[in-house]
């Protein structure tokens, strides 16, 4: 059992993704349409399917897949996967659906070569389901501010693509300006309200948990700093404070930094964890 | 192949030519119904658009050309002279030439798709008025089973080309769905009504319209259910909108930078304006404003020449799936030939058995009646499987009719009737 959900599923998953990723370049010519439902198909089925081999991981090891960097990799493809298809359901992406594709693809061969079972027993810390739902919504919020910076990438694409008046590929397969915008606003919203709460359980367990204040302390810092700078970039959008190319703009550089932000933090957290 | 046509399109004939040529429902109507009376003209079908005039006949002779150009002078008024710049197809070269029409390659505009739907009725109408015959139904229906094929697997049809078209490309590439946007129609002549039923047509519900005469820009509003704004328009009613059309015949810009900047100042989000008029009604800096998108005339031209570059590179596997459908229909033509000949065959035969059976019924047990019927059945339609086989073998692989007209002759039930008319297309099949 241990075996299939480590290894074979995550393998065949893998491959699933490789061969839609492999076919995505081709949807958007007319011989391609039917293809292309078939592959949100095929996309919604593999959706369905990481789900649930993330739950049953959970099940089976009984706390959620966050307690290794295999494991957080392959809970942060889930997640990418999850909030793609869930985003093709109410936009069509179109050739978009290419950059989270890639994305899943890169986290779950990395996962996979990190390793996802633990090869011990879990800490006591990871076991506890309060650190375990603080590091879930923190994944699931990261992801979601990460897709904003990607159809912030794409609002940009798109947006020079019209101001230079080059109709190339991207310019007829990507979602409209409109469509990415919404997109990219309700990605940061949700991140921003799942971080909010990840934020605020973790505060909850430093008050309540005293012994491991100074591993969570030192690892508070850059989230609470990354907090800050989301709630500034969220606020901005809300109020439309900047214009709509800018703000895509800074939703892109928020995540560049996020990404930078997060490798420092989790690393060095679960190295301090695991000395 | 009995199937010639005969037509006028954009390459034979100025547009003046061809608004003449030009045929009402009700004329192409009353030209069926007499070209079918002629003698020679097993079937006709008319295809009559403002771009292309097209006679398809299905005769027992091929006419001559004299023939085939007085006939299009008698229908279509065009004069002697410009019938002379016609274009007159036989056989395969006129199914090729109606796939290519189908597909839209024939088109002035390449890949049209229009034609598709014009082509379908000119069927539907030769068809219902009973003028179309076997060939022409089918080569028809193939056709249209053409057109579809070509435009669902190639991007022959892809990317506006033409400014109106591609200004709701790009409102829809900015806006996605464009119901629910604002629209402000600065103008009320042609070109602004042509862009308007573009956009109304793109799914755009929400208008104001503004020009200098006001008679005008009421009635324009009256036709998109808009409401009319002032002229100039007034930083309100340009903060109003989402999307500003303009096309007026003014000579200095309607649209300022500065009003514009104004207006931005009391608006949300995406602004896009389509200047569509020479010279323009809008000044060059307002593009630069956040957020907003200028287009003039000159950049809808770069997207339509796009387009139709990319159209035409198309063009060539369209050329290659309509040679395959061509071959398709010549062989089907090849095996269709003896077709009278088979449905005499299995008519008589058919006759002969109830005969037969009827004859011998009451030698039998009444419940071996069925059995009786039954064993009849199959050894009639063993014995004619076995020559339909052998007719359309002759005539499709070694072009041979003598054995369909040999078993014409063999089967028929009286010489004076239906042989003589059987006997007659056969020889006017290796006539050809």
């Amino acid at each position: 059992m241990s075996g299939l959900l480590t290894t074979v599923l995550p393998l065949m998953m893998l491959i699933g993704f490789s061969v839609i990723l492999g076919m995505w370049n081709a949807p958007c010519h007319p011989e391609g349409r039917k293809r292309y439902t078939s592959l949100v198909l095929s996309g919604n089925f593999l959706a369905a399917i990481i789900g649930l081999w993330w739950v049953g991981y959970s099940l089976f090891q009984r706390a959620l897949p966050v307690a290794t960097p295999g494991q957080l990799l392959a809970t942060v493809a889930t997640c990418v996967w999850l909030g793609t298809s869930y985003a093709e359901y109410r936009v069509s992406q179109r050739k978009l659906t290419i950059i989270p594709l890639a994305a899943v693809i890169v986290l779950m061969a990395s996962a996979l070569a990190a390793g996802l079972n633990t090869g011990q027993d879990l800490p006591e810390n990871l076991v506890n389901p309060r650190a375990a739902i603080h590091i879930a919504l923190s994944l699931a919020g990261i992801t979601l501010i990460l897709g904003s910076g990607v159809y912030g990438a794409g609002e940009i694409i798109l947006h020079r693509q019209i101001k230079s008046r080059s109709f190339g590929q991207w310019f007829h397969d990507m979602p409209s300006m409109s469509d990415l915008n919404r997109l990219r606003r309700v990605s940061l919203t949700a991140g921003w309200i799942l971080i909010t709460i990840s934020i605020a359980s973790a505060l909850g367990t430093l008050w309540l948990m005293p012994a491991s204040r100074e591993v969570t302390v030192s690892h508070l810092h850059p989230m609470l700093t990354l907090w800050a700078t989301i709630t500034a970039l969220w606020a901005a959008d809300r109020f439309h404070w900047l214009a709509q190319q800018k703000m895509a703009l800074v939703s892109l550089l928020v995540s560049a930094l996020m990404v930078l932000l997060i490798i420092v933090s989790v690393i060095g957290f679960f190295t301090r964890f695991f000395a | 192949m009995r199937l010639e046509a005969i037509g006028l399109n954009h390459r034979t004939s100025s547009i003046d030519v061809r608004d003449r040529a030009a045929l009402t429902p009700e004329k192409v109507n009353l030209a069926l119904h007499d070209l079918i009376l002629s003698e020679n003209i097993e079937g006709a079908l008319i295809l009559s658009t403002c771009n292309r005039s097209e006679f398809y006949l299905s005769p027992y002779h091929h006419h001559s050309e004299e023939d085939l150009r007085c006939i299009l002078q008698k229908y279509t008024g065009v004069t002697e002279e410009e019938a002379c710049d016609a274009y007159i197809l036989r056989d395969e070269k006129t199914v090729s030439h109606l796939f290519r029409v189908s597909a839209g390659i024939d088109s002035q505009m390449l890949g049209e798709v229009q034609i598709l739907a014009q082509v379908k009725n000119a069927y539907y109408t030769a068809h219902d008025e009973g003028t179309s015959n076997s060939v022409l139904n089918k080569a028809f229906l193939r056709a249209i089973e053409v057109g579809k094929n070509v435009r669902s697997n190639t991007e022959i049809s892809r990317g506006a080309v033409s400014v109106a078209s591609a200004s709701v490309k790009i409102a829809e590439r900015i806006f996605g769905e464009l119901s629910n946007r604002r629209v402000l129609l600065v103008g009320a002549g042609q070109t602004a009504r042509l862009a308007a039923k573009h956009l109304a047509t793109g799914g755009v519900d929400r208008w104001r319209v503004c020009n200098r005469t006001l008679a005008n820009a009421e009635v324009v509003a009256d036709l998109l259910g808009g409401e009319v704004a002032s002229y100039p328009p007034s930083v309100d009613e340009l903060a109003w909108a989402d999307l500003i059309v303009t096309a007026t015949a003014a000579i200095e810009p309607v649209l300022t930078v500065e009003n514009m900047r104004t207006a931005k100042k009391k608006r949300k989000g995406i602004q896009l304006l389509l200047d569509l008029a020479v010279p323009r009604d809008s000044e060059p800096g307002i593009g630069d404003l956040p957020d907003t998108y200028q287009y003039t005339v000159d950049d809808f031209q770069d997207l339509v020449k796009a387009n139709l570059k990319a159209r035409e590179n198309e063009a060539e596997r369209a050329e290659n799936i309509i040679e395959g459908h061509v071959s398709e229909f010549a062989e089907w033509y090849q095996e269709n030939r003896v077709a009278p000949t088979i449905k005499q065959l299995q008519e008589t035969l058919e006759e002969l058995r109830i005969l037969e059976v009827k004859q011998y019924a009451k030698r039998f047990h009444d419940t071996d009646q069925e059995q009786v019927v039954l064993f009849s059945k199959s050894l009639i339609r063993k014995v004619t499987s076995l020559m339909i086989a052998n007719l359309k073998r002759a005539s499709l692989e070694e072009n041979d009719l003598s054995m369909a007209k040999a078993v014409a002759r063999a089967v028929s039930l009286n010489p004076n009737g239906d042989l003589t008319d059987v006997l007659k297309r056969l020889d006017d099949e290796l006539s050809h």
